[in-house]
């Protein structure tokens, strides 16, 4: 039992790597989905192209070839990071996809007549984007988000196998030295996953309450 | 009608060829693992899947020094070559799998250790395997021993011997060390210049500097000289623990086993096939 918990005090401190990736890379990915839904409605067609090409490419391939191509092929071409920022790359580049078509079902539930009265009474394209599109949409998309950073948070897992030490690859480790506790070792590491997993749950539940409230 | 005639009689071969196949079992006890293996006339190895040399799936099949092993110990037992079932491990699967009875034993680059005693059986040692550190071509940081590696980026396999190694003996090296889940994923960063040492038994670290031919360098750093063994799931009956140390040892004796060697990591590692290290690691006498 001592041994279990000694264990699970270093998997702990290799969760703080696992959350530092996931809350980054969550922030990133907001961002750059926000932008490339607005790319993807926007009039000017080859900012629309460029977008559908990215999100068609990156959301159909394996997130374990996303992270090979971002760390072993960039460094072919000049490009050179740490592993960290390399794996916040890789997730950052495959969930903002997620986030963008997300955001885009957002958009589309707008009713059309919304854009029209924005645009009769003058505002710009980005004006009405940004004042009158993207906060409904936002707030009407914050339930599928949650899934979609739930699903980020385990894939950060994949990680461990491209140099960083996060969770996952602590638990490997401690499984090579602790033999005679496999079993319990990786029930263990399952559990901090779900218990980190319903608490991001509880503080969406709580964001989408927000949202519902301020409209 | 005769399609039917036909397939009863090919039936009818295949009983008499199953039947056949039990003749070896005569020459084990009544009820021991040998006996039930060699009437069933399959086998269930649990074996690596990404140690060139060692035990490697490829296009063809399973290959390897691992592979081979298993190969002439399923031999002994009377199995034919298709009768062996290649299940693929990993470090965390390993245990569960004897536990389980989900394989009948691993030949899987596994090291003994008294952790593992505890929970499993080995047969063997069948192979002593020290590891190594490999550079990029010219050694340009001038390493020459582990203290070298202090402050770089030493890239090693996770969850490996090596890693546990270095925690343990050289934990100053292990604070700026990488992890991948493959020795060549090792290789190939040290050839971006994303780490500047990769680290693992010296056989894969041979194949792999083979494979990318020119860019990478074996160093004579060796360190970690542990052994591997036959995984068994434990019990206290050691008869198929004794039998397979006996049947080792006749491989070696025999010159099967330096052939498996020589076939496999002799063809990177020069100086000839290693000594059969002291047979009885659970299972003496």
């Amino acid at each position: 039992m001592n041994e279990l918990m000694g264990v699970i005090s270093t998997l702990l401190r290799a969760f703080v790597t696992t959350l530092e990736l996931t809350f980054l890379s969550a922030i990133l990915s907001l961002v750059v989905g926000i932008l490339a839904a607005a790319m993807r409605v926007s009039p000017v067609p080859p900012l629309r192209w460029a977008v559908s090409v990215y999100v068609r490419l990156v959301r159909n391939t394996p997130l374990t070839i996303v992270f090979f191509i971002t760390v072993f092929g960039l460094p072919q071409v000049g490009v050179n990071f740490s592993f960290f920022s390399f794996a916040l790359l890789a997730l950052t580049l495959y969930t903002a996809t997620f986030v963008a078509e997300t955001v885009r079902a957002g958009i589309q539930a707008i009713p059309i007549g919304q854009i029209e009265a924005a645009r009769s009474i003058g505002l710009t394209f980005t004006q009405v984007l940004a004042y009158v599109v993207l906060p409904q949409a936002v707030r009407s998309v914050v339930p599928p988000l949650a899934s979609t950073f739930i699903a980020l948070f385990k894939n950060s897992s994949i990680a461990s196998a491209f140099g960083v030490a996060e969770a996952i690859s602590v638990m490997t480790n401690m499984v090579n030295v602790h033999s005679t506790i496999v079993l319990s070792i990786m029930g263990a590491t399952a559990a901090i996953y779900v218990a980190l997993a319903l608490l991001f749950g509880r503080a969406f539940t709580w964001l989408e309450r927000k949202a519902l409230i301020a409209r | 009608m005769r399609g039917l005639m036909k397939a009863a009689t090919a039936f009818g071969m295949a009983i008499a060829i199953a039947a056949g196949g039990s003749a070896n079992a005569a020459d084990f006890p009544a009820g021991s693992k040998m006996d039930q293996l060699a009437k069933a006339g399959k086998i269930r190895v649990g074996v690596q899947t990404q140690y060139p040399l060692i035990g490697m799936k490829t296009l063809s099949g399973y290959e390897g020094f691992d592979v081979d092993v298993a190969r002439l110990i399923a031999a002994k037992l009377g199995i034919k070559k298709d009768g062996i079932e290649f299940v693929p491990v990993t470090t965390p699967t390993r245990e569960p799998f004897l536990e389980q009875d989900k394989v009948d034993m691993i030949i899987a680059a596994y090291s003994i250790t008294p952790n593992r005693e505890k929970v499993i059986d080995f047969a063997g040692p069948y192979l002593p395997s020290p590891s190594a550190v490999m550079v990029k071509k010219g050694n340009p940081l001038g390493i020459k021993s582990m203290k070298d590696l202090i402050g770089k980026k030493l890239c090693g396999p996770s969850g490996s011997n090596q890693e546990s190694y270095i925690s343990e003996h050289f934990p100053e090296v292990r604070k700026t060390m990488v992890l991948f889940d493959s020795s060549a994923k090792c290789a190939q960063a040290v050839i971006n210049g994303q780490a500047d040492a990769s680290t693992t038994e010296v056989a894969i670290l041979a194949a792999l500097s083979k494979q990318n031919d020119g860019q990478l360098q074996v160093l004579g750093i060796n360190y970690d000289m542990s052994l591997y063994g036959v995984g068994l799931k434990k019990t206290d009956d050691k008869t198929f623990c004794k039998w397979i140390n006996k049947t080792l040892e006749e491989a070696y004796k025999d010159g099967s086993w330096a052939k498996a060697y020589n076939d496999t990591i002799g063809t990177v590692v020069p100086g000839g096939a290693p000594k059969l290290p002291a047979i009885g690691a659970s299972c003496p006498g």
